[in-house]
């Protein structure tokens, strides 16, 4: 046994075993999503959400939407927001210190006045410059607040403290919801009896070439380009399969900060969003779990797999890039503020599957794909590296993950239906199979030019310019 | 009098239709807000029937749209499942004419749309 | 060297690697056919619709408006006679018939009825009702309850106490459209915990329907089932009844929040002479949100009696509540608003912020 081969074998069997599990994992994702849809699709497929929309019984919704240099869509934005079928809701848009003339343009297009109002401080904030309303009463619903710039979480803080209602839905401004999208999002909270529902998270669709007018969704279309196409089905994958096989297990650990409803005296006695992570949206699920789990109280995280929220996907790879990067560095500070989680049986699901999987095969999986390749380019240099081998494996990889893609690509068709053309499924299918080669690759670095950010600590949100909604 | 109807629901906009025409009007259907919208920049009925919760644009929209219109002062009537206090004072705040909760009787809107057409003799 | 050795442990070798691949690409191949498959199905679903509403639409707009004189008005062609022979097109005639139904009131929906019996669809929703699939039998109450084929309602009574959710919630549902408020004669047996969704339904199901007695509320009111006195708490809000106030307020003495919170909001739409007295001995309750509520209730039911506590709430250590006593005390204080800036503290913060929004939020 020569150190030679002792390290070749460690790295071989270790990324062996590492792949299997990665596999199996993948595959019961596949097949346990697919009960927990089907019974969503069955208890829901005869509810008459536009009776309900009409009754006074329904809880109050806080809808929270912070806004940082939005001027180009802000009116047109909370105009579609303004008009969601439900009747106790209150919007509060939050001007994060916007730049722009944001703020201005909301005063003159809904007539606001600025207002005294009490904020109970329950979670500490940057300050509030001031709390707006409008004059006229058809916009009852909208509540504006200036505040200082503070960052997303900062904001979202500031819309938890004003929020009158006991449950609050984030929502990023320049999303597109369904109009009967809160009925749908209430429901879960109001259906179980015997545990308490913290949090409820939504799909999001990618609305890239969809048309658009008056920031409403009039036809769905598929991407035209080739990365917002991929982050479709990238999109199906992990909302239909991975959120509701997850929400099956009661361990699912991220609600996408775009659309998600949660519990506010949850969220409040959690203390807010963490403004110290740029993962923010993750951070406050698990840290509202983990208060759950620590006091004992039965509780669940549900998941709506209906498309009712729409957006912007990133059309190039300097954006995506800066979006991936985020989204790693968000990843692991959150893993790292609970690390007490990892194998924890005191926490139960989420401290046994949950957290661990999110650390293998979420965190380190780029960083290993990374150390792979580069130890085979090593070895293939070495000539340690029996081709063909090494080509079916591959080959078995690839058909793994084409066929996982298929499969969500199929589970779409079955449900929502969305791209009703065949033409589209097709096109859909030829970019699953290309995804490996054109996208993946550059999705890994981004991964782990995340992690080389976050060891240098560079904090910074990374921007991301927008290149704006339908006209 | 040609009368503008707003409704997403395929059967409630024939039965409306069919009643109306009993009656004598002539009757333009739209199948969303968005189509009602567009009917409106090309025609100009002598009354507007309108639902609240339509796809794309909402009812209330509509009645905003008819009465920042220049020109003839066209009545709307809204039909909607929505009965609640402060949607219906919303509705006539933007100008709606009157106000019907669904479940409705046809036989009645018939009655209440009746009650327009001196108005619009007159114009 | 041997080059990938680990292969012989696992037992891996290429030909079962291949084989893999093998059953890979033929679940691709079987995927993909799937796909076409449901595709074609689905479109021709959609157009299928398309060719057949209109037809339809003609149907039932005809059926709405048939009059006595001309006894069975709906002429059925060739056509739609042969489309009715696939349960397809019953089952979407009897969607579309329902949902008319619930857009619908007065002489056309007793047209509908009849429509919906002429074409025996009864029979299909019966069938439905017998399947052993729960979300189909959910169905087939649904549409009986829709249609009031009361004849069928033995059987639905006994399932508003079905281990599955939704057909128990479909069968309670039914039994309120047949009989009104009698139909909720169901919460003297039920077993399992009603949702908030499903009370929201239910009471939705009841808004035009007068009760003559409150007793069954009275006796819902001391019910085992908790969300049965949480309903019940509901509907003597609901529908106003004052007879059963004292009910109400034992029930202060439940230890449940949503209990406590309901009969809030019943006593705040029916308060008596003791009412905020009986409030402010159960204000010890450790929940903020409860306490919240108390004090917004005092604001609509209060008097000057109970200044003296709120000023002492004045001072309570957490914001929110003392915004809520402020508040409260602006409407009972004689001098009203006014009398906020008479307070030893009124140029103190957070009492300085929390009078300004009151004096504000009053003149709007």
């Amino acid at each position: 046994m020569t150190w030679q081969k002792f390290i070749f074998d460690f790295f071989a069997y270790g990324i062996l075993f590492y792949s299997l599990l990665l596999l199996l994992f993948y595959l019961f994702i596949a097949i346990y999503s697919i009960g927990e849809i089907r019974k969503y699709l069955r208890r829901n497929s005869f509810t008459d959400f536009r009776v309900l929309a009409a009754s006074d019984q329904l809880p109050g919704i806080s809808v929270l939407a912070p806004a940082y240099n939005e001027a180009a869509n802000i009116i047109e934005n909370v105009r579609s927001m303004l008009s969601i079928h439900y009747n106790a809701l209150e919007l509060i848009i939050i001007n994060d210190g916007s730049k722009d003339d944001s703020l201005q343009k909301l005063i003159t297009a809904y007539d606001l006045y600025k207002t005294n109002v009490f904020i109970n401080e329950q979670i500490a904030t940057k300050k509030v410059r001031g709390v707006y309303k409008s004059n006229n009463s058809v916009f009852h619903k909208l509540i504006v607040v200036d505040k200082e710039n503070g960052g997303k979480a900062d904001a979202l803080n500031v819309g938890v403290n004003i929020a009158r209602h006991g449950y609050i839905i984030c929502v990023d401004v320049d999303c597109i919801l369904e109009q009967d999208a809160l009925l749908k999002m209430i429901k879960p909270f109001l259906e179980e009896t015997k545990v308490r529902v913290i949090a409820s998270g939504g799909v999001i669709r990618i609305a890239n070439d969809c048309k658009i007018e008056n920031g409403r969704l009039i036809k769905i279309n598929l991407p035209k380009k080739f990365i917002p196409r991929v982050q479709t089905i990238e999109y199906i994958r992990a909302f239909l399969l991975g959120r509701m096989a997850w929400s099956r297990l009661n361990g699912l650990l991220l609600i996408s900060g775009a659309f998600g409803a949660f519990d506010k005296d949850i969220v409040i006695k959690c203390g807010g969003y963490n403004t110290k992570t740029v993962g923010e949206d993750m951070e406050l699920i698990v840290r509202m779990r983990c208060y759950m789990e620590e006091n004992k109280l039965p509780y669940k995280v549900t998941f709506i797999p209906d498309p009712l929220c729409w957006t912007e996907a990133p059309a190039n790879y300097k954006i995506l890039g800066i979006q991936r990067n985020r989204w790693t560095r968000g990843t692991m500070e959150t893993l790292r503020m609970h690390k007490k989680l990892f194998f924890n049986p005191r926490y139960g699901v989420l401290g046994m599957i949950s957290y661990p999987y999110w650390f293998f095969f979420e965190f380190l999986a780029p960083v290993i794909e990374f150390i792979g390749i580069s130890c085979f380019l090593i070895f293939a240099f070495l000539g340690l590296v029996q081709w063909a081998s090494f080509f079916t494996l591959l080959g078995c990889i690839l058909s793994f993950g084409f066929l996982y893609s298929v499969f969500a690509i199929l589970m779409e068709v079955l449900t929502y239906n969305q791209y009703k053309d065949q033409k589209d499924i097709f096109k859909l299918i030829l970019t699953a199979l290309l995804e490996p080669f054109a996208f993946h690759p550059f999705i890994v670095w981004a991964a782990i030019k995340g992690n080389i950010d976050y060891i240098r600590k560079k904090n910074k949100w990374g921007e991301m310019t927008r290149q704006g909604l339908g006209t | 009098m040609t009368i503008l109807v707003a409704e997403d629901d395929m059967i409630m906009l024939k039965t409306i239709e069919l009643r109306l025409k009993k009656d004598g009007h002539t009757v333009i259907l739209s199948h969303d807000g968005r189509e009602a919208m567009k009917e409106l920049e090309t025609s100009s009925p002598d009354l507007i029937i309108t639902d609240i919760m339509m796809p794309f644009s909402s009812g209330l929209e509509i009645i905003g749209a008819v009465k920042k219109r220049a020109g003839k002062k066209i009545p709307v009537i809204v039909l909607s499942a929505m009965g609640q206090e402060n949607v219906v004072l919303e509705a006539f705040q933007l100008g709606a004419d009157d106000y019907i909760t669904k479940p409705f009787s046809p036989n009645e809107l018939s009655m209440r749309v009746k009650r327009y057409i001196p108005f619009v003799a007159e114009v | 060297m041997q080059g990938l050795l680990f292969a012989f442990f696992l037992r891996i070798d290429s030909h079962r690697l291949m084989s893999m691949i093998y059953l890979c690409l033929i679940l691709l191949v079987l995927l993909s056919i799937s796909i076409v498959c449901f595709t074609m199905y689905k479109k021709r679903i959609e157009s299928n619709k398309k060719l057949w509403q209109q037809s339809i639409a003609q149907i039932i707009g005809q059926a709405i408006f048939f009059t006595d004189e001309e006894d069975d008005g709906v002429n059925i062609t060739y056509k739609i006679e042969m489309l009715l022979q696939r349960s397809g097109f019953r089952n979407y005639v009897i969607n579309e018939l329902i949902e008319a139904k619930k857009n619908l009131s007065g002489l056309s929906t007793l047209n509908l009825k009849k429509l919906y019996e002429i074409l025996e669809l009864d029979k299909d929703s019966c069938k439905k009702l017998n399947s052993i699939k729960w979300h189909i039998k959910a169905k087939g109450i649904q549409e009986l309850a829709i249609m009031e084929q009361v004849k069928h309602v033995k059987k639905i009574f006994k399932l508003t106490n079905n281990p599955n959710e939704l057909v128990r919630n479909e069968a309670q549902c039914a039994l309120v459209s047949f009989y009104g408020f009698s139909g909720l004669r169901f919460l003297n047996v039920i077993m399992y915990p009603i949702s908030q969704w499903q009370q929201i339904q239910l009471l939705n199901k009841l808004n035009d329907v007068i009760p003559n007695n409150f007793d069954a509320v009275k006796k819902w009111l001391q019910s085992a089932n908790e969300s049965v006195i949480i309903f019940a708490l509901k509907l003597a809000s609901f529908y106003n009844c004052n007879d059963v106030y004292n009910e109400v307020i034992n029930c202060l003495q439940n230890p449940c929040l949503r209990v406590k919170l309901n009969v809030l909001q019943y006593l705040k739409k029916m308060p008596q002479e003791d009412t905020a007295d009986q409030l402010i001995g159960n204000y010890s309750f450790e929940n903020k949100r409860y306490k919240l509520a108390i004090i917004d209730t005092l604001k609509e039911i209060g008097s000057e009696k109970q200044i003296s506590f709120l000023l002492k709430q004045l001072h309570h250590k957490d914001d929110d509540i003392k915004a809520a006593a402020a508040k409260c005390l602006s409407h009972l204080h004689p001098s009203g608003t006014a009398f906020l800036q008479t307070h030893l503290f009124a140029d103190e913060d957070p009492w300085k912020a929390i009078f300004l929004q009151i004096k504000n939020e009053r003149a709007a």
